[in-house]
């Protein structure tokens, strides 16, 4: 620290001689000059003293009958004075140093820190949609109001602490990791209605929840057909309806039914022999702009080309719009094929265990299927049933009726 | 009766608890090791070889024999010399 003082006060490096250094020495310390590093070399002494100092020195020099000669001279005064005509580089010393300044009051990264259920790009965007991102200015930003909205936002977020430090905007969440509980919907009060059969087929099971079932087991329906009333009548004694209840019908009805299955694709197929050239191409993209090593549509032999791109990043989470990568070439010669027999038959049962998997997915039950293959010179057919079960039901409004006149609607009370 | 003034104000000097250097005008030297030494409260150089120092105090003379000796710091208060210390004698 001392040292730092000294270099940008400024020193000088002296030789002393003459008839009576030892009283020079004294009158120095006699009138509060400082010396340092003093040592008598060569019938001589050299010390170092600061500039203020130095010019103090004439009365003494002459009392003591000495001499003075500067060796060195140190410090940031010699340093200005010797490039006092570089004006362009103080210039930019003092621009660097007001960027560096202006720079310092915004924010360049922010930090988000305990989250494990909530992404960092889902708290980023959030925070983006309420006006919080990278390159606003600190004096924008109130961290109680990030921490309110944040815990608003996130129901499983029980504590969030924001604060700023330097350039960097500190997010730290904790959520609830006991058990996170979906909203419990509330349930709308549903409306009467009836269910139809949404195609046509034979009822397999059917099990009723609510409403009056219309259909059994093994009986044929088509589509359209009623399949589970909910309309309710109420009986008196006698037998006779004096008033209907209407509910929502709710069964699961699985009918048996049959998927016409059709797939067809020709023999001849276009083969690809890749060569063992691979070519890179370099890019750089900025913004809008791309910059290319070659112009790859020029060139006019086929190949595939495929690119690893990535983006640059300023601080951890904050992202400039410039992308580099490499753009790698393959070329590629065509020739026409035949695929043989036993290579359709083989696709073609492929193709057909894929559209199965696909209606097991959706929940249907294969009993079985009937596809044919069928090869010629120039195509393979696969076509045939397949026989599934599935739920086919359909809601529509019931039908209010109303009493006829003359027909009491209230029970008999006993 | 001199002996008896000095041993009178020396007394009074200890029960005010004065520092000694400070009442008696003492020059406090400081060592490390042999190779660097303080020196505090003198009066000026009387001389300066590379192999000698000699230093004029409030009561008597100070000096330091060695090799390659330098003055590290010099001012009015204090002194701070660095080099190979063989020896240091006091005289009247």
């Amino acid at each position: 620290m001392n040292q730092l003082i000294r270099f940008c006060r400024g020193y000088v490096r002296l030789r002393l001689g003459g008839r009576m250094p030892e009283r020079f020495l004294n009158l120095c310390a006699g009138n509060q000059i400082e010396l340092w590093d003093l040592l008598y070399k060569d019938g001589s002494y050299q010390f170092t003293m600061s500039i203020s100092d130095f010019r103090r020195l004439q009365p003494l020099c002459r009392k003591a009958g000495c001499r003075l000669h500067i060796l060195e001279k140190h410090g940031l005064p010699f340093f200005f004075y010797n490039n006092r005509k570089r004006k362009g580089f103080f210039v930019g010393f003092l621009f660097f140093c007001g960027l560096l300044y202006l720079m310092s009051t915004y924010i360049w990264n922010i930090h988000i820190d305990g989250n494990h259920a909530n992404s960092t790009n889902t708290i980023l965007t959030f925070l983006e949609q309420k006006g919080v991102y990278h390159g606003i200015r600190k004096n924008d930003l109130s961290c109680q109001d990030i921490s309110t909205e944040v815990r608003a936002a996130f129901p499983n977020v029980t504590w969030v602490s924001t604060r700023i430090v330097g350039t960097q905007l500190l997010v730290e969440i904790k959520e609830n990791v006991d058990g996170y509980k979906e909203e419990q919907k509330e349930e709308k009060e549903k409306e009467p209605c009836d269910l139809i059969a949404a195609r046509d087929g034979e009822v397999v099971k059917i099990i009723t929840r609510s409403g009056i079932p219309k259909v059994t087991e093994g009986s044929q329906c088509k589509k359209g057909d009623l399949l589970v009333t909910g309309e309710i009548p109420i009986v008196d004694e006698a037998g006779e309806t004096v008033r209907y209840e209407y509910v929502h019908a709710d069964s699961d009805v699985f009918l048996k039914g049959k998927y016409y299955y059709y797939k067809e694709f020709e023999r001849k197929y276009t083969d690809r022999i890749y060569s063992d050239n691979v070519s890179k191409y370099p890019f750089l993209e900025l913004g809008n702009t791309r910059l290319d090593t070659a112009d790859i549509r020029k060139k006019e032999n086929p190949a595939v080309s495929y690119e690893n791109r990535h983006q640059l990043f300023l601080t951890e989470n904050f992202a400039l719009p410039v992308y580099y990568g490499v753009t790698t070439r393959r070329g590629y010669t065509k020739s026409e094929k035949l695929y043989s027999k036993e290579t359709c038959k083989n696709n073609a049962e492929k193709q057909l265990q894929q559209y199965l998997d696909e209606l097991k997915k959706m929940g249907v039950q294969i009993l079985g299927n009937d596809v044919k293959i069928e090869i010629t010179d120039t195509t393979c057919i696969a076509k045939g049933e397949v026989t599934v079960v599935l739920q086919a039901k359909q809601e529509t409004p019931c039908t209010i009726q109303e009493v006829p006149p003359g027909k009491d609607n209230s029970l008999d009370e006993q | 009766m001199m002996k008896k003034m000095n041993n009178i104000g020396s007394s009074w000097l200890n029960r005010m608890q004065v520092p000694p250097d400070l009442a008696y005008q003492e020059s406090v030297i400081t060592f490390w090791g042999k190779r660097e030494v303080c020196i505090e409260n003198y009066r000026h150089i009387l001389e300066y070889r590379c192999g000698r120092i000699v230093l004029l105090l409030k009561n008597g003379k100070l000096c330091i024999n060695g090799t390659n000796l330098i003055i590290t710091r010099y001012s009015q208060e204090e002194m701070k010399i660095s080099g190979q210390i063989h020896e240091i004698t006091f005289e009247t």
